[in-house]
Formats: structure tokens, C-alpha cells, sequence
């Protein structure tokens, strides 16, 4: 278990997070949810060890994560964050490649080679392999990030330790296909054991996908739960404002959160 | 849409078939860095075949074995062996290093900065470098006169290296922010040192007589004249170690290329690397410099050329480099020594005058592609 | 004929003493000369055809541009030089640098150093010094000689007393910027050898002056050479620049230049120099 306890964050002066606890559980996909500057990345940061904790604690299967050597904690969690840079040509799969440098020394050409491939083609990025980074589109970026991440925790299931895959706004420059096959891609490595958390900005992605939400506002976790228990308008408007509609899918009963319109506030 | 995570290992499953394309970088690769070495025993034949003194490749290679003790193809005036041996080796032993390191810090500043255009003037090295030096030219005489004889050459380079050991220092401490170095404020503070250097300099150049705004300019230039057995030692090992400790960061100056966060999560230690980055650079363009003065360009261009044909990855672009970078400042050298026998043009100018055009024939071709 | 005299050459080179063999060797010797009173001095002794090469200063007499050029004088390059089969470089003292001269020594190229002192006994110290150094003492001892006289002659047109007038000199470096000769340079010992008073005494060395301290000076008349003078663009361009506004110099339009190397090269042409200098500063009062 990937778990972050009552983590504190101090950023510019304010607590960014206070006292905030998640946990990204084995199997199941966990959600993030909140408005701007809830402090969800920072969260992922704050847990990742990209920030300094000011309190809490960050464990991995128990132990805190500090404890552990850098490659081994690598090896075990891939986080995709929220921005990327590709300042040199690099080709897709040199990225991808990249994925397995925690691995470096470990394993052979030829698997390396296989892990590599197949998150290739899990995010549907395999026909993209020799093109340079930059003249792939925003969305085919995104996804050749998304395979990397998914390079790095392969191979999938595995008995021994759990691997984690934390993904911070992964949906954000794709199209609704595009943002399906992604959160498909997260399901998929839930099933085969990973532990999944991703922040998500759409609420209805959110409910879709995810087994599991904490819904994030001012740094502290409002509400915890699944997101048919929680998306509903005690939780929700206080944090989001009076202007939503919330339904109900009629297909499956899961929420729907809309804004509700022009002179809805 | 395709099989999640199955693909691989189905047996009839369509491939891209990665491991021949990493198999085939890997040939790429190891075929740039022969290039690249042929090169630079090319550019070390030019450096110690050609001069303005006619000495053949069989009395060359005579000086050479009669060095050994074998003996020699012909026999060779006592002359040519000086010149061999005192002017043109050690010319071309400092070539090759100052070439090696202002290539190696290039490449591993502009991965370290994610900016193509980085360089070592970029982060005040050889701003401060310079700085150092024109202080001991300007100042130094009286410090000169007190010291023996065998010390005053190296006052100099001395000046050189702790002006340049200074520089680094005061940006690197002016860009810690929240225990980590911001790379936005390192540049500006590169910037901001190269400014008060400038005016340093220019200070002196105000101040001092027509002889020393002469030695000044002359320094500023660059020159591979400064060559010399016993200097050449200590700045060679300078060179070398700073130089290793940015070829064991190849892997991670890939990472670094996608962003800190990113190199992080790979497991990196963004920090250690590059504040182990920065020292290694200082180290080897501060020595570098010493020597030979400011040459500009050979650090900028030299990591561009082989990124635009052999492509960014650092396990290949950091040899590759070194190499070129030593072939282009022997090239170079052997213009400087031979456009305006007998005088000797300042290498800089050399540098300035083939980089400068053909960094902007870079820049129109970039836009031109949409490319970074 | 010929071979007969040649045979009598060499019978007589044969016999001869060892001192004369090294006169007569150097007769023979390819010469580089660095510094322009340096290679001044080697023409007016009769050595100039020996000379193979000269540096960027040596611009006196017109015969040196046709000869190779070795560049800055503290910047030599000894490849180079060596590949002109020199037998002796004769340098004025500064050149350099330090490792260049050790490899031409090395190489066995004799090397001689020229002290370099702004004062009359060091010209002429300076033209006896090359001249031994070319193998041509006599021809010095008489160039010496001929220099003195003319320095004396023009040292007794100088006033002696009355007010010496207030004159400063001025070299021009790079983009137009002046810099004014302090004590100990060799412009403010030829201004005093013509009966003037530097200005610019107050410091030593050749540095920028303070407009107001300019002003403070009031020079009366303003010295520089005709190099400066083309580099900047004429002598109004001068007069009129603010750094001199309210001089008296710059009110009565009093600016003189002369060549730079007669001018500052205390060399055999000194004599010269202090003629036409003492002439500038002390015109000739109307009646």
C-alpha cells in the first residue's frame, strides 16, 4: 500500500496541504477530485517526495518512503506529472526507454526491449515509436508520457510487491477518445494489480473510472469515498459553488455533474 | 483497441519490434563516436604536421621514435625537433582538452539548463575567468615582480581559475531557493555575473596604459599559444576530472532533459546532479580557460552539430562531443597559425568567425523546421 | 677575376682572427627586429637590408611595410618567427611572451633585449645597444654622436626661463578614447625636454583625465600624433570634443601632432622631436 498520512505541505507561506491523508490501494483506482489549487498536485508531490513534508509521513507498504534508496522507490511507483518538457528530439521510444532506468544493470537488452514495447502499445503509441517528440500532437505527447510511466512499474501482475502508478491529470490535452482510452489504460493496470491514484479535474471522469475519490478543496480533504457516495450536492456545493446540476446516469446510476448554466449563480 | 499489456507476449503479435531499433541506436552510436575520434586524430595529425615551419611526416615521425629510443626514418634538423616537441605537441595536447571541455560543458549545460543555446558563458564561467585574468594583468605587476621567476607565468592562469571558481560559486549561491537551484535564476545570475564582469573588465581596460589594454584584448581573444609542458599538467588533470564526472551523468542528463520532476520520479537526484554538474563544468572551463584565454563558440555549436545529426541522446552526444569539440579547436587553431604568417590570429576570432554564421544557418534552419 | 678576389676572401677569412670572423658573421645575419626604435635605429645604421622581418610597431621608415609582419610585440609567435631562419632578434625590453623568447633562445636564435628609458642618455644608450648587438658599433658610435648634437643643439633653443607653458599629450585608444601621458611616460619626458609642463603629472602612466581636472590644468596647447588625429577625424573634431571645452588650448585652437614614433621613440630622431616640440610650445612672439 502506497499511503500518505495526514501529510503537510508549506508552500509560498500557506499550508498548500493540511493534514492530508490517501492511500492508493492494489487493484483498485483511486480519484483525486477537486478545484483549482485544492492542492491535489501538490498532494502527489507532497507524496512522491517532490516536496518537503513539513508533517506526515509518506510509507510504502509501512515503511516510509525516505527510508527506501531512490531506484528501489522508482522501480515501484511511476508517477506521470502534470507537465512535461521534451526539450531535445528525442524519438517515442527513446522516452519510453527512458521508463526503465530504475532497471539499469538489472535486466537484458531483450527484455527491456518487451516492457518497453508493450506499453508501447498499451497506449496506443506503438505506431508513433521513431517520431521525434516534437512533431507528435499534444495529445500523442501525453500518451507517449503515460506509456513511459507505464514502462517503469512493468512488468504487471506481480506477486511480490505491489506497483503503483500516480498519474496527475492525465486526461488534459486529450480528446473524449482519447481521454477514454487513458482512463482505460488506468482500469487496465488496476486489474492486473497496480495500485492507481489520479488526479482528475472532470468530476465525470471521476465517477466513471475510479473505485474510489477524495474530493480535495483548501488543502484538506472534504469528503472521502466511492463517487456515487460522495458526489452529491451536501459535498459538492459547498466546495464548488452553488452553479452545478448534479444527475443521475440513467444507464448505470452514477453521477453526472454539470455546470447548470448561464445566471445559475 | 489493442490488448492491454498482452501484446508482447501473444505469439503472433504484431511487433515494432524495439530491441532491433535500440540494437540499431546503438550501432548509430558507437559509428558517431568512430567518426568522431577519426576526426580528432585527424585534427591532431594537422596540429602537429602543419606550421609554418616545413617539417615532412617522415622527419615527424622520426622526432616521434627517436623520443622512444628506436631509430629514426631520417634525419631531422635539432630545430624541427623543438619546434615538434615544445611548440606544436603541447598546442595540441591543449587543444584537444580545451576543445573537449568547453564541448562536454556545453552539451552538459544545455541538458542541465533544457536550452539548446547554454554554454559556459552562459553560467559565468568564463566571464570570471576572465575577469581573474585582466585583474592579474592589470594589477598583477607589482605581485609579479615579487615572485621568482619560475612563478610569474602561472599568475596568470591562477588569476583565471579563481575568478572563474568565484564566479560559479557566487551564482550558484545566489540561485538556491528552498534547498534546490532553481535553473530560471541560475541563468539570470549567470547573466548578472558576465554583466558585472564585462564591467569589471571594462574598468580595467579604462584604467590601465596602451600596453596592457593591448595584453587584454589579446587575452580576451583566446590563443592556443599559451602552451606549455609544465602548465599543461596540472590543467590537464583538472580537465580530465571534471570532464569524467559529467560522462558518469549521461544517463541522467537524459532525464534531467524531461524535466526535474520527471528525472525525480525516474529516481534521479535532481539536485546531487546537477550541483555535481555545475562543479565538474567549473572545474574544466575554469582550467580550460586559464590556459588559453576566452574561445567562444566551440562549446555552443560543437553539441548542436551532433544532435542535428546523430540525434540527443547523452550516452552518444557526451563522447561524440569531446571529440568533435577537440577536432573543431585543432581546425581552428591550425587557421590561426597559418591565415596570417607570421603573426598568429587570436583563436577566438577563428572560432567567432566560422561559429557565429553558422549558429545563425542553424537558428534559420530551426525555424524553418518548427523545431526546437 | 672574380674567382681570383673570392679565393683571396676566403684565404684572408681563413687567417683571420676570431673576433673579426664575428663581425664579419654578423654582417651576414638575418635580423627580426621588434619595436619601432628598434628597427628605426637598425635602417639609420645601415643594417636595414638585413632585416627579414619586423612587428605591427615598426612603421619607421617606409621600407617596413614591405617586409613580413610577426605581429604584437607582446605576442609573438615562435613557430613562426623560426620559419624565417633568423639568426638574431633584437627586441625592444616588454617584448614577449616569456615562453616564446625561451624557445626561440632554445632554438639557438640569438636574442637581444633593448632597455626601453625615456631620457636622452637612454636614447642614446639605446642606439649604441642595437648597433653593438647588429655588429655595427661604429656606425652607432657614430649615429650616437650625431644624435647628441642635434639634441644639444635643440636643447639650447629652449627657453630657460620664463613660464613654461602648460601642454599634455594624448593617445587615442580603440573607439576615441584619450588617454593623457602621466609622469614617467615617454610624452611627459619629451614635454619637458622642450621647455613645457605636463598637465597631466599629477599621475603616472598613460590613464584618462577628469574633464574638471582638464579644466583645473588649462592646458595651452594640446600634442598628439598624426594617427590620432586621422583615427578621430581631423583636428577641429578634437578641439571641439567637451572633454577640452573650456581649455585655453580649445579656445585658441592650439593642437599640434607629429609622428608618433619620432615623437615618443626617443630614438635617433629625438634631436628632431625636441626641435619641433619646443618650436610649438614656445612660437616665435610677434613683434
Amino acid at each position: 500500500m502506497l499511503a500518505g498520512e495526514n501529510l503537510k505541505v508549506r508552500r509560498g507561506g500557506r499550508l498548500a496541504l493540511n493534514a492530508v491523508s490517501v492511500q492508493a490501494r492494489p487493484g483498485a483506482v483511486t480519484a483525486v477530485v477537486g478545484p483549482n489549487g485544492a492542492g491535489k498536485s501538490t498532494l502527489i508531490a507532497g507524496l512522491t517526495g517532490l516536496l518537503p513534508l513539513e508533517g506526515g509521513r509518506a510509507t510504502l507498504d509501512g515503511t516510509p518512503l525516505s527510508q527506501f534508496k531512490r531506484q528501489t522507490v522508482a522501480r515501484r511507483v511511476a508517477v506521470l506529472p502534470q507537465q512535461y518538457r521534451a526539450t531535445f528530439p528525442f524519438k517515442a521510444f527513446e522516452i519510453v526507454a527512458m521508463g526503465r532506468s530504475p532497471y539499469e544493470g538489472m535486466e537484458s537488452d531483450a527484455e527491456a526491449a518487451r516492457h518497453v514495447e508493450a506499453a508501447l502499445y498499451a497506449a496506443d503509441v506503438a505506431h508513433l515509436a521513431d517520431r521525434p517528440i516534437d512533431r507528435l500532437s499534444g495529445g500523442e505527447r501525453q500518451r507517449v508520457f503515460l506509456a513511459r510511466a507505464l514502462a517503469q512499474i512493468l512488468p504487471l501482475p506481480t506477486t511480490a510487491e505491489a506497483r503503483y502508478l500516480l498519474l496527475d491529470e492525465p486526461t488534459a490535452s486529450l480528446d473524449l477518445r482519447h481521454q477514454t482510452i487513458a482512463l482505460d489504460f488506468a482500469r487496465k493496470a488496476a486489474r492486473d494489480g497496480a495500485g492507481v491514484l489520479t488526479v482528475l479535474h472532470d468530476l465525470n471522469l471521476a465517477a466513471r473510472f475510479a473505485d474510489d475519490a477524495i474530493v480535495m478543496s483548501e488543502g484538506v480533504v472534504a469528503a472521502r469515498g466511492a463517487p456515487a457516495d460522495i458526489f452529491n450536492g451536501d459535498v459538492l456545493r459547498p466546495i464548488y459553488g452553488a452553479g452545478i446540476s448534479i444527475f443521475s446516469e440513467p444507464a448505470d446510476g452514477k453521477p453526472v455533474v454539470l455546470p447548470a448554466g448561464p445566471n445559475a449563480l | 483497441m489493442t490488448a492491454f499489456l498482452d501484446i508482447a507476449t501473444a505469439p503472433n503479435a504484431p511487433t515494432v519490434s524495439i530491441q532491433a531499433r535500440m540494437r540499431q541506436e546503438r550501432r548509430r552510436a558507437a559509428a558517431t563516436i568512430a567518426i568522431a575520434a577519426a576526426l580528432l586524430v585527424g585534427g591532431v595529425l594537422m596540429g602537429l604536421g602543419v606550421g609554418a615551419l616545413p617539417i615532412s611526416p617522415a622527419e615527424a615521425a622520426s622526432i616521434l621514435l627517436a623520443k622512444l629510443g628506436l631509430p629514426a626514418l631520417t634525419p631531422f634538423e635539432a630545430r624541427d625537433d623543438l619546434v615538434m616537441t615544445a611548440i606544436r605537441a603541447p598546442r595540441t595536447i591543449l587543444g584537444v582538452l580545451a576543445g573537449g571541455a568547453l564541448a562536454a560543458c556545453g552539451a552538459a549545460l544545455q541538458g542541465l539548463f533544457r536550452n539548446p543555446l547554454a554554454d559556459p558563458t552562459l553560467i559565468g564561467v568564463s566571464s570570471g575567468a576572465a575577469l581573474g585574468a585582466v585583474t592579474v594583468i592589470v594589477l598583477g605587476g607589482g605581485v609579479a615582480a615579487a615572485l621568482p621567476p619560475v612563478l610569474a607565468p602561472s599568475l596568470l592562469p591562477l588569476g583565471a581559475f579563481c575568478g572563474g571558481l568565484i564566479a560559479i560559486i557566487a551564482v550558484y549561491l545566489i540561485a538556491q531557493r528552498d534547498g534546490g537551484t532553481d535553473i530560471a535564476t541560475l541563468l539570470l545570475a549567470g547573466v548578472a555575473i558576465t554583466a558585472i564582469s564585462s564591467a569589471g573588465i571594462g574598468l580595467f581596460i579604462f584604467i590601465s596604459d596602451d600596453q596592457q589594454i593591448r595584453d587584454i584584448n589579446f587575452w580576451l581573444l583566446g590563443s592556443l599559444s599559451g602552451a606549455n609542458w609544465r602548465a599543461l599538467l596540472p590543467a590537464a588533470a583538472l580537465i580530465i576530472v571534471g570532464v569524467c564526472g559529467i560522462l558518469r551523468q549521461r544517463r541522467a542528463l537524459d532525464a534531467l532533459s524531461l524535466g526535474e520532476a520527471d528525472a525525480h520520479h525516474l529516481g534521479f537526484d535532481p539536485e546531487r546532479v546537477k550541483r555535481g554538474l555545475i562543479c565538474c563544468c567549473a572545474l574544466a572551463t575554469g582550467a580550460a580557460v586559464a590556459l588559453t584565454g576566452v574561445i567562444g563558440f566551440v562549446g555552443l555549436i560543437t553539441p548542436h552539430v551532433v544532435r542535428l545529426i546523430a540525434g540527443p541522446n547523452h550516452r552518444m552526444l557526451l563522447p561524440t562531443s569531446i571529440l568533435l569539440g577537440g577536432a573543431l579547436m585543432l581546425a581552428a587553431d591550425v587557421g590561426a597559425r597559418v591565415v596570417v604568417a607570421p603573426a598568429e590570429l587570436p583563436i577566438g576570432i577563428v572560432t567567432a568567425a566560422i561559429g557565429g554564421p553558422f549558429f545563425l544557418w542553424l537558428l534559420m534552419r530551426g525555424r524553418a523546421f518548427g523545431g526546437w | 677575376m672574380r674567382l681570383l678576389s673570392s679565393a683571396v676572401l676566403i684565404a684572408l677569412l681563413a687567417v683571420s682572427p676570431p673576433g673579426a670572423r664575428d663581425v664579419r658573421a654578423e654582417e651576414g645575419a638575418r635580423i627580426v627586429s621588434v619595436g619601432g626604435d628598434v628597427t628605426e635605429i637598425l635602417y639609420a645604421i645601415g643594417a636595414g637590408d638585413r632585416l627579414i622581418a619586423v612587428d605591427t610597431s615598426s612603421r619607421y621608415p617606409a621600407e617596413t611595410r614591405a617586409l613580413p609582419d610577426v605581429g604584437y610585440m607582446r605576442a609573438l609567435s615562435a613557430e613562426p618567427i623560426l620559419a624565417l631562419a633568423p639568426d638574431h632578434i633584437i627586441a625592444i625590453e616588454d617584448a614577449g611572451p616569456v615562453g616564446a623568447i625561451d624557445i626561440l633562445r632554445q632554438a639557438g636564435v640569438r636574442f637581444t633585449m633593448i632597455p626601453d628609458t625615456p631620457t636622452v642618455e637612454g636614447a642614446i644608450a639605446k642606439i649604441e645597444q642595437t648597433a653593438a648587438a647588429a655588429g655595427l658599433p661604429d656606425a652607432g658610435a657614430a649615429l650616437a654622436t650625431e644624435t647628441r648634437r642635434r639634441v644639444d643643439a635643440a636643447i639650447a633653443k629652449t627657453p630657460k626661463s620664463g613660464r613654461k607653458p602648460r601642454a599634455i599629450f594624448f593617445l587615442s585608444v580603440g573607439r576615441g578614447g584619450l588617454l593623457a601621458g602621466g609622469r614617467g611616460t615617454s610624452a611627459d619626458a619629451i614635454i619637458n625636454l622642450a621647455g613645457g609642463e605636463n598637465v597631466a603629472a599629477a599621475f603616472t602612466g598613460y590613464k584618462p583625465i577628469e574633464p574638471e581636472a582638464m579644466t583645473a590644468g588649462d592646458p595651452e596647447i594640446i600634442i598628439v600624433t598624426d594617427r590620432t588625429v586621422k583615427a578621430l577625424g581631423g583636428v577641429d573634431v578634437i578641439l571641439t570634443s567637451p572633454q577640452f571645452a573650456g581649455t585655453t588650448a580649445a579656445r585658441t585652437g592650439r593642437l599640434v601632432a607629429f609622428d608618433g614614433q619620432m615623437l615618443l621613440g626617443f630614438g635617433p630622431r629625438l634631436g628632431e622631436a625636441i626641435e619641433a616640440l619646443t618650436a610649438a610650445l614656445h612660437p616665435p612672439r610677434p613683434e
